[in-house]
Order: structure tokens, then C-alpha cells, then sequence
């Protein structure tokens, strides 16, 4: 969870670039879907 | 005895020439226990003339101080025929008044009206308890009695201190002496309150004399202003000035942001150009400048605020621009990162997405390589150290049951 809070689009640092910031975006919904995925399956 | 509230009053005593002659001092209960002479006893009244110390009366009410004073008055004026009556025979003041036409009364109101009731004249006003036995309070004549004039300063509050150094004024010998004078000094009583007759005369004569100094003052300016006729050259001096004002006027005109218009009904009226503020008469130039340089001031910071603001407003559309531009560049390019490292295929060719655990195990894979500074695995655990604005360490537990407590 630690890592889902570090990719947050709103505590990324203001000097990366354009590209790793879109990356991180949209690797934090992808994060964030699969852990829905895992905490429904796991009945978390 | 009934000791009743008393305030403070003075009667004072002139003669023909209108010198002072002699005071009646009302004490408060109050305050003339403090007194040397007068002791513990209340409710006392200290009479004062030019040729005695005083003669000390007890008074059993005082609420009817006004009843007392007309009794004291008539008693004066008694007195007065009387020793107009007698004016051959000399008036000791020391006499002890053996008839009670020569006492004054001080008692009830009760006594009073009794007294008159009968036709008695007063009786000799009383000392109580031990004033009886002191000499200082034996009865005695009052000796300006027959004066002419007689001055009342009703309800006129005197400070204690200072009646008292007028009594101990009065005991003096030396005092004395000068008083017992037939022409007494009328400096005698140095503190006593002018009379308010004089008092009104005086005012009246300042008030009218400032006010004759005033008309006059007025007079001589205005005679100045208006009987003076300008000579010649004065009169072409202010002519240059007025033509050099209106030339000014005339010339400062165009420069001034207050222009001139006219009413329905044809009335001239000035508006500002910018602020739009309307007026009947056109400001003073000085205040006007004033006015102008603050508007202008006013307006470049306005002015260069929205510069800024502009400037600002278009780094934006810029930076938003460059930013979609590259979305769109990479944004393929970035999704078909995210799913090949998301998914996985296996050995019959199957394409099968990752876990929430595998995809936090494989997290390091798709990080971009400025946001991480150590990555290793230990065994089943995978500990990340990044850097963003601090160096942060956290463990990325791949064990499903440990996921909750990462």
C-alpha cells in the first residue's frame, strides 16, 4: 500500500517529465483496479 | 438633638462703600466636629463679623434652611432699624444680649412660626451641652447688623479648608485690630466670593468691551478691504493674473480627465473620463494632479497585474498544449507498456494478466528508472528504495495474506 500511496498522480514530484508522469498515472489506475480485483477475490 | 444634613453656605456682609464686613458660615455636621474651636458639636453656624470671632449657634433642623435664612434676614434688618434708631450710642461688640431684640433665633420651624404667632421677636439662639460652658460661645450681638447691604451667597459650597483658615484669619489679633477700624480694609476677607451683582457687572462689561474690540478689529479690516480703492497699477497687476490664471486654466484644460457637459436643463456639469464621477464644479487643479497621478498609479499596477496574469495564462496553454501533445504522442506507446508488463504468457502461448501481488513484485519493471534508486529482491519479499523528495525505503510483500499489512 506504500506503493499505491507513492504513485499517487498528486505526490508525484513537480520536476518529472511529461511521459514518466503519464506512466505513473496510468499505472496507478491499473494498480488500483487490480487491487479492487484482489481484495474482492480475497475477500478482503 | 436631630442632627439633619447641612451643606455649606456663607452669607456675606457689606456696608455702604461696599466693603466686606462680615460672613455667617454654614458647616456641614460633617465637618465641624474636625474644627479646634467648635469641637464635637454638629449642626453649628459659625457667625463671623468685622469686630468679633464668631458667635456659634446650634440649630436643631436645617432641613428648612431657607426658613432659616429669612428669619436671619429679618433679624438683620431689625437690627439695622435699630441701631439706626440708637446710632448715638456706641454698639460693643462684645455686649452679651441682655433683650431679646438684640439675638438672633435659630430653631425649628415650629418655633419660628410659634414665635411670630405671638408676636415675639426671636429669641436668642441656642448652644447645646457643653457650648453653654465654653466662653467662646456666649451670645453676643452681631455686630454688622447694621449694615446696609446685606449680600446672600445662598447654596454658594465652600471648601472646609478654606473656611477654616478664614476663622483662624479671623482670630488673629492683628486682624482684629484692622477690622475693629471703623474703616475697615475691605481686604479683610481676602477669599470671600465676590458679590454676584458685581460678578454679572463685570462679565457683562468684558463681554461687552471684547465685543467692542471685535466690532472694531472688523471694522478696520473691512474699511481696509472695501474703502481702499486699487490703484492703476494694481489693477493691471491683477488683470495679468486673472488672463495668467485663465491661461492656465485654458491651457491645463485639454490635459484634465475632467471634461465638461451640459444637463437636460442646460446646467454644465463635469464628469471624469475614467473614474465617471460627476460634479457640479471642476476640482482644484492641485487636487485634481493629485487625483490624476493616483488613477494613473492605480491603473499601471492594474495594468501590469493583468500582464502577468496574461503571461501566465498563456505558459499554461503552452504547458497544457506541449502536455496533451505528448499524451497523445505516448500514450500508445505508454499503454502497451503497461500491458505486456502486466501480463504474462505462458508456455502454450496464453496471455494471462498478473495479480495484485505480482504486479507490486514487477513494480520495479515499469518504474521509470528516475524514480527508483536501489531495487532488490531478498527471497519472497521486495524492498524498493526510491527517491522523491526524500530517500524512502518500503517492503513490497508478494504473500497474499501479508498484503493487508504492507
Amino acid at each position: 500500500m506504500k506503493a499505491m500511496r507513492f504513485l499517487h498522480p498528486d505526490k508525484l514530484p513537480s520536476d518529472i517529465d511529461i511521459t514518466s508522469k503519464l506512466l505513473v498515472e496510468q499505472l496507478f489506475i491499473l494498480l488500483t483496479e487490480k487491487y479492487d480485483a484482489f481484495r474482492k477475490a480475497h475477500d478482503i | 438633638m436631630r442632627l439633619l444634613r447641612l451643606e455649606h453656605g456663607t452669607i456675606t456682609y457689606f456696608d455702604s462703600r461696599q466693603r466686606l464686613k462680615g460672613k455667617i458660615v454654614l458647616y456641614p455636621h460633617t465637618s465641624v466636629s474636625r474644627h479646634p474651636d467648635i469641637g464635637p458639636y454638629r449642626n453649628l453656624v459659625h457667625i463671623f463679623t468685622a469686630k468679633e470671632k464668631g458667635l456659634i449657634f446650634s440649630l436643631e433642623s436645617f432641613d428648612l434652611k431657607e426658613l432659616w435664612m429669612t428669619a436671619l434676614v429679618e433679624q438683620i434688618t431689625v437690627f439695622k432699624q435699630q441701631q439706626e434708631q440708637e446710632i448715638d450710642e456706641p454698639v460693643t461688640a462684645t455686649t452679651a444680649p441682655e433683650s431679646s431684640s438684640r439675638s438672633l433665633f435659630v430653631g425649628s420651624p415650629k418655633r419660628i412660626a410659634r414665635s411670630r404667632a405671638d408676636g415675639r421677636r426671636l429669641e436668642v439662639a441656642e448652644t447645646i451641652g457643653p457650648a453653654t460652658e465654653d466662653p467662646t460661645m456666649e451670645h453676643h450681638v452681631v455686630d454688622a447688623m447694621d449694615l446696609p447691604r446685606i449680600s446672600m451667597l445662598r447654596n454658594d459650597v465652600k471648601d472646609v479648608h478654606q473656611v477654616y483658615d478664614s476663622i483662624a484669619f479671623l482670630e488673629s489679633d492683628e486682624e482684629d485690630s484692622v477690622m475693629d477700624g471703623e474703616e475697615g480694609d475691605s481686604d479683610a476677607f481676602p477669599d470671600a466670593p465676590p458679590c454676584p451683582e458685581e460678578v454679572d457687572s463685570f462679565i457683562r462689561r468684558t463681554i461687552i468691551s471684547n465685543i467692542d474690540q471685535d466690532c472694531y478689529r472688523f471694522e478696520q479690516e473691512s474699511s481696509v478691504a472695501i474703502d481702499e480703492e486699487p490703484t492703476e497699477g494694481e489693477v493691471e497687476a491683477s488683470t495679468i493674473a486673472i488672463n495668467s490664471d485663465a491661461v492656465e486654466s485654458s491651457t491645463q484644460l485639454p490635459e484634465s480627465d475632467w471634461l465638461e457637459a451640459c444637463t437636460e436643463d442646460g446646467k454644465v456639469y463635469f464628469y471624469h473620463r475614467i473614474t465617471r464621477l460627476t460634479r457640479w464644479v471642476k476640482p482644484d487643479s492641485r487636487i485634481e494632479q493629485a487625483s490624476e497621478l493616483r488613477i494613473r498609479e492605480a491603473e499601471e499596477v492594474l495594468e501590469r497585474h493583468i500582464l502577468d496574469r496574461k503571461l501566465e495564462l498563456q505558459q499554461l496553454q503552452l504547458k497544457t498544449a506541449a502536455y496533451e501533445r505528448i499524451r497523445e504522442e505516448s500514450m500508445s506507446d505508454i499503454m502497451l507498456r503497461l500491458r505486456e508488463w502486466s501480463t504474462r504468457m505462458d508456455k502454450q502461448g496464453n496471455v494471462y494478466p498478473l495479480q495484485f501481488p505480482e504486479l507490486l513484485r514487477d513494480l520495479m519493471l515499469i518504474l521509470p528508472t528516475d524514480l527508483l534508486l536501489v531495487v532488490y529482491t531478498a527471497s519472497n519479499n521486495v524492498t524498493v528504495k526510491t527517491v522523491l523528495h526524500d530517500v524512502r525505503t518500503f517492503t513490497i510483500s508478494t504473500d497474499p495474506r501479508e498484503v493487508r499489512y504492507c
